[in-house]
């Protein structure tokens, strides 16, 4: 037990493994207790592909509507998919050989974050869209599904007029969080939430910095500045 | 292009992408790198790609997990070129 302590601390450092001890402790007591730390990423949709044209053809990306559920793979559960839907918030997903094996999810305006109830929403309102729970299945993630999806969502936003993305990524999310590095993206911030029974409490370095409440359904927002914007001027 | 080359080419290209000095023999594997990761992985196929003027199909990109495997199959690749 403490040798895996020392290895998270090594692995996250100190304030990251504490918050994990957190959750995990709340897990054995039944769920009563959640914790999570998140960056905040956020980049420009390039004018251009990853991939040269005519690579990874062998996939191909959808729009999947709510009616196309059961294709979705079981990673994404059943009721917050459709709550998703119901929300405006779309699915792409890429398929090979009919099958689907990822997808991510669009918020164009902003997003309610199912655990943190934190509303995410960039601004100036029009101009960004948040991506989330993009997911690959492990044996197509050395493959070209990442670029592809990346690449179809990228162009989807693009035919949108959207110009820039935010992300919120698990900072325990090693590879997802080397994966944005790796794409230069650039990190807003990060956001800090624990729940203990009713009460949540929110910190963040982006303002407004604290809240703490009782109220389950209340979101508060944050708001995302397209990383080019000089906050409160909104120009791009 | 001889088989030593094809392999020199691929070690330098490889060491770009793991951030540490790989030689020619060595026994390098996907899940023994932590720096090897997909989007690693992806980027250095690609640039391999353009490296060796060949293209790696979308079922081969996955499978080339080893610098004996990418250098096994480049030195195909480049046969069939031939």
């Amino acid at each position: 037990m403490l040798a895996k302590l020392r290895s998270l601390v090594g692995t996250f450092g100190y304030l990251n493994a504490a918050i994990y001890a957190f959750d995990r402790l709340g897990e054995h007591l039944g769920g009563n207790i959640e914790a999570c730390r998140m960056h905040i990423v956020a980049q420009r949709i390039p004018p251009g592909p990853w991939l040269r044209p005519g690579r990874g053809d062998s996939f191909h990306v959808e729009l999947l509507g709510p009616e196309r559920l059961a294709e979705l793979p079981d990673t994404v559960s059943r009721t917050r998919a459709l709550h998703r839907w119901s929300s405006g918030i779309e699915c792409l997903a890429i398929f090979k050989d009919r099958r689907c094996v990822g997808y991510i999810w669009v918020a164009h305006d902003h997003y309610d974050e199912e655990l943190t109830c934190v509303r995410f929403a960039p601004v100036p309102a029009g101009t960004g869209a948040f991506l989330l729970d993009l997911f690959i299945l492990p044996e197509y993630r050395a493959s070209l599904v990442l670029p592809r999806l990346w690449d179809e969502t990228f162009r989807f936003l693009r035919e949108r007029g959207r110009l820039w993305i935010a992300e919120a990524v698990s900072v325990l999310n090693v590879s997802s969080v080397n994966f944005h590095r790796s794409m230069k993206a650039t990190f807003l911030g990060h956001v800090i939430f624990l729940r203990v029974g009713p009460l949540q409490v929110m910190i963040s370095n982006l303002s407004p910095r604290c809240r703490i409440t009782l109220q389950k359904k209340e979101h508060i927002t944050l708001p995302l500045w397209c990383p080019a914007c000089p906050a409160g001027k909104g120009s791009l | 292009m001889t088989l030593p080359n094809i392999e020199e080419n691929v070690c330098r290209a490889l060491s770009l992408a793991l951030d540490r000095p790989i030689r020619a023999g060595e026994e390098v594997r996907r899940e023994q790198e932590p720096r090897w990761d997909s989007h690693n992985h992806v980027e250095l196929l690609l640039s391999l790609e353009d490296m060796f003027e060949v293209t790696f199909s979308d079922d081969e990109i996955p499978r080339l997990t080893s610098l004996a495997a990418i250098v096994g199959m480049v030195a195909e690749k480049r046969r069939g070129l031939g």
